[in-house]
């Protein structure tokens, strides 16, 4: 099983990296009103590249009982998670999320949390369902 | 781990310790009377506070008393059930097989009372890592008996003569002890208040400069007080080291480690040898000057404690062997470790800063201020050996697996070098790379350890890496 996130999903990561830009744009648009749209401008710009740069980049597969996830263009990381270490899986959704048919899935153990954000509904079911069945047998 | 009230073997209660104890996490309680009439030195509306400071303690020792008289424990199935609470009451049912460690702490003032303190760290749970209640002492040796059982042996491992020197040296921890030190320090002055705590200060640190002025015969006046400082903080440590290490014994029988010692706080651990999760070597400065090695067991939620295990000379691992049959030391150095394209700077950028930030310093003071160069100079020191560590480090520090699969590492943390040996399957790995370290076929491991432990292994071979196998 081999995974990658959906455009849509990455759409509303950008969104939501976007969020916390806005709040502290508040204190930019104070100094003055084009430093503000700059500042926007620029935090929306790098969300959007980090988003879609990184988040294009990420692969998970799920084969021989073990989770692995590659992300990354320039700094690469590979995350390998044996699915008996799995203790337990959350699926989230928002609004926006179900709207774009996307779920972020959140893999639970004893020593780390993954967490795998813009998944399609399908591939974000199906592996819960294989990580979840492992880690229960 | 929950489960409703059935009916079964009765209840025990917890020893009255335990209402005492619940009493003292409610004693902030106390402190909100006297607020308002401290803060407007008002002598009468300070004696009616405390009228209801004694009312409030009368309250608070009914309410721990029926707590108490609500909590308690006992056998059922073979499991520890735990109750608690009053009106919402809890209970917790715990298997004995997920039971990786047990301490049984008797400090002073409960071995007064005839307590001890259970503490029972568990192998897998990472929302309940561990679960600390107060029994009777003869209860709680039976309820150790029957989570983890032992069968009466001969001592496997009994420090005596230099080897119990050497095992109170490894043991001593100065960091630990200062900052116990400074803790206790500001305790002492808000509990005596500060004229009581000024004079007690001030009598300590008349003791202090009779010792550095023996030192400046020795030594220049800075150096000296660096000197007395440093010497009273590692005897207090040894002293501590000393007391806790006492008749220290390690037995080793069916499938539990046994070790227990003290003098003032007598402490037992049982180890469930097959949820060690981790054997860990470590070469402390001590270590490498008296050439004998801490080790320390991980099990479960039990980091390892305070305590090494054992300490054990080269030409005794025969000894670690028996503690852990499965046990292997990290091997030599491989073949072509260091060779192609490890990078330097991932190891000696921090230390290596460090000692040129010192020499730059002693350049600057030898030239500006001669009387402070002793001073700076020692700060060389720590500085050097960490650069030495490091070096070490870029020579040594490796992750592979034995014919066994069972994980070998070795890595470095400040002055210590680790040698570890994972036993547990239970772990998952991270991979980063940069684009340097990419272009080297190098990347930094991480090994994601149960209960969110960490070991870092600095830029080994990727294909290493990607390829331990997790399949065990």
């Amino acid at each position: 099983m081999e995974i990658r996130l959906q455009p849509r999903g990455l759409a509303v990561l950008t969104l939501w990296l976007c969020l916390p830009g806005a709040l502290i744009s508040a204190f930019v648009f104070w100094q003055g009103f084009w430093a503000g749209v700059v500042f926007l401008g620029l935090w929306a710009a790098g969300s959007a590249l980090l988003c879609l740069g990184r988040g294009r980049s990420v692969r998970a597969s799920f084969a021989g009982g073990e989770l692995r996830v590659s992300a990354g263009l320039i700094f690469r990381t590979l995350k390998r998670m044996p699915a008996r270490f799995v203790s337990g899986v959350d699926l989230f959704d928002t609004p926006l999320l179900l709207w774009a048919g996307c779920r972020v899935l959140a893999v639970h153990s004893a020593g780390a949390v993954l967490v795998l954000a813009g998944l399609s509904a399908e591939d974000a079911g199906a592996l819960a369902l294989a990580l979840g069945g492992k880690a229960a047998g | 781990m929950k489960t409703q009230n059935a009916p079964g073997p009765a209840w025990r209660h917890f020893h009255i310790v335990y209402s005492l104890k619940l009493m003292q996490r409610m004693l902030v309680l106390c402190v909100v009377p006297l607020i308002e009439p401290l803060v407007h030195l008002n002598l009468a509306g300070l004696l009616g506070a405390l009228r209801q400071e004694l009312l409030l303690l009368a309250a608070l020792a009914a309410a721990a008393g029926v707590l108490w008289a609500c909590a308690g424990w006992r056998l059922e199935d073979g499991c520890l059930v735990l109750r608690a609470g009053v009106l919402a009451r809890r209970c917790r049912r715990l298997d004995p097989r997920q039971v990786a460690v047990v301490e049984l702490a008797r400090p002073p003032l409960l071995r007064l009372a005839g307590c001890t303190r259970v503490t029972l760290y568990f192998a897998k749970s990472a929302s309940m890592p561990k679960v600390s209640f107060y029994l009777p002492r003869a209860a709680a040796a039976g309820l150790a008996e029957v989570l983890l059982p032992t069968r009466a042996g001969q001592s496997f491992y009994k420090p005596t003569g230099a080897e119990r020197l050497g095992f109170v040296m490894l043991s001593a921890n100065l960091v630990t002890t200062a900052a116990l030190l400074w803790l206790s320090a500001r305790q002492t002055v808000e509990l005596l208040g500060e004229n009581l705590a000024g004079s007690l200060n001030s009598l300590t640190q008349k003791n202090l400069a009779r010792l550095e002025r023996l030192a400046e015969l020795f030594l220049p006046a800075g150096v000296a007080w660096l000197f007395t400082l440093v010497l009273v903080l590692w005897g207090i440590s040894l002293l501590v080291s000393l007391l806790k290490t006492a008749r220290f014994h390690v037995f080793r029988n069916g499938g539990v480690i046994l070790y227990r010692g003290g003098l003032l706080t007598h402490t037992e651990r049982r180890v469930r040898a097959s949820a060690v999760t981790v054997c860990d070597v470590r070469t402390t400065l001590a270590a490498r000057l008296l050439r004998r090695y801490p080790v320390y067991l991980a099990a479960g939620s039990f980091d390892g404690g305070d305590i090494p295990v054992l300490v054990y000379k080269k030409g005794q691992e025969a000894l670690l062997e028996a503690l852990m049959p499965e046990f292997r030391l990290p091997g030599p150095v491989r073949r072509g470790l260091y060779a192609n394209g490890r990078s330097l700077p991932v190891f000696l950028g921090l230390p290596g800063s460090l000692l040129g930030g010192c020499l730059v310093l002693v350049a600057v003071s030898a030239w500006q201020l001669p009387a402070l160069t002793p001073i700076l100079g020692l700060l060389l020191l720590p500085a050097l050996a960490l650069t030495l560590v490091a070096l070490e480090a870029f020579f040594t520090e490796d992750a592979g697996q034995s014919a066994g699969r069972v994980l070998l590492v070795q890595y470095s943390s400040g002055f210590t070098r680790h040698r570890l040996c994972v036993f547990t399957p239970d772990l998952a790995l991270s991979i980063r790379q940069t684009p340097f370290s990419e272009l080297q076929g190098r990347c930094n491991l991480r090994l994601l350890l149960p209960f969110y432990k960490k070991v870092r292994v600095r830029s080994l071979e990727f294909y290493r890496a990607a390829s331990l196998r997790l399949d065990v």
